[in-house]
């Protein structure tokens, strides 16, 4: 059998198979596929690996990868003379979920997920940030 | 249930063998690796295609459920039956009315592909529920739309060939 043939064998069995309308189908999927990619870019900080800085009094004492927790854990934080955080870290965002501070700013300032965003406890120079990995990567060398 | 009162035993036993032959791939569709976690190949989809084709939604609906549960009851985590179910119905739901309305224009492969499309928005929906957040939904979405595009594709020609041979056999019975 000529390669000609074949190819008409293989087209001939498509056309058995498929139906006109599928092309409707596959472009819808295809549509909500690209949209998708395309969002993704855009929210998750153009696909880098995420991490939660938390810092106190300018120094950082936890860092966080998101994303890679499947089940929440809430970190405590003591900035001494019985003052604390409670942070809860969830599978792509951080918030801030108690406080003893006396304006409870952070407490109510909900859940940040995306590079750029941050959180700041003023009265406790506690101070939670999101930034990509490849912008100031907070670790040394050796961890990486 | 009316059903089962008009049941004849020529279908109960097609449709038994019909769920438990499901429920033999679901099992072992489990040990295929993917590349993406939470991605499966949804090859017992074959088998919820040809009820659609050979009898009606009532039957794939029974089917469905029961392969659901057992299946989820045999791979040892009961919880994953909220995904199996969430994922199963909405692709059912899209399955039938593409089936049913659009059948004329739309082949299997075609029904087939959109229902995998919906199975994976329906887990992921269940998912985004379970785990309290969206950010699953818009990360995992795309990866597993590229992938039910093959897997949908692949389902409904099998589906194609075996319903052809199935109406014969069945017919002959």
């Amino acid at each position: 059998m000529s390669f000609k043939m074949k190819v008409n064998s293989v087209v001939k069995q498509a056309q058995a198979i498929f139906k006109p309308w599928d092309a409707l189908v596959y472009g819808m999927v295809i549509v909500i596929m690209v949209v998708g990619f395309a969002n993704v870019r855009i929210l998750m900080g153009n696909g880098r690996e995420r991490l939660a800085i938390i810092e106190m009094d300018g120094e950082i004492i936890d860092t966080i990868y998101l994303e890679q927790n499947k089940i929440a854990q809430e970190i405590r934080i003591d900035a001494g003379d019985g003052k604390y955080n409670v942070i809860l870290v969830g599978y792509d965002y951080i918030e801030i979920l108690e406080s003893n501070c006396p304006d409870q700013v952070c407490v109510g300032w909900g859940r940040i997920r995306y590079t750029g965003q941050t959180i700041v406890c003023l009265p406790f120079r506690i101070v939670v940030r999101i930034v990509g990995r490849t912008e100031q990567a907070p670790v040394d060398d050796i961890t990486w | 249930m009316t059903m089962r009162s008009k049941m004849s035993p020529k279908k109960l036993i097609v449709l038994a063998i019909i769920i438990s032959t499901a429920l033999v791939i679901h099992y072992f569709e489990s040990f295929i690796p993917v590349p993406a976690p939470g991605a499966k190949l949804g090859l017992a989809n074959i088998m919820l295609l040809i009820t659609l084709v050979l009898y009606s939604p009532y039957e794939a609906v029974l089917v469905l459920v029961v392969r659901s549960v057992l299946g989820s009851l045999m791979a040892g985590n009961p919880w994953s039956v909220i995904y199996s179910l969430s994922g199963g119905f909405l692709s059912l739901i899209v399955m039938v009315i593409l089936y049913y309305k659009f059948g004329k224009h739309i082949s299997l492969a075609g029904v087939s592909t959109l229902g995998a499309a919906f199975h994976n928005i329906g887990q992921l929906i269940a998912a985004s529920i379970v785990f309290g957040t969206f950010g699953i939904f818009y990360t995992y979405l795309p990866a597993l739309m590229l992938f039910s595009l093959f897997t949908g594709t692949f389902t409904g020609i099998a589906a194609h060939f075996s319903v052809r041979n199935l109406k014969k056999i069945i017919g002959s019975l």
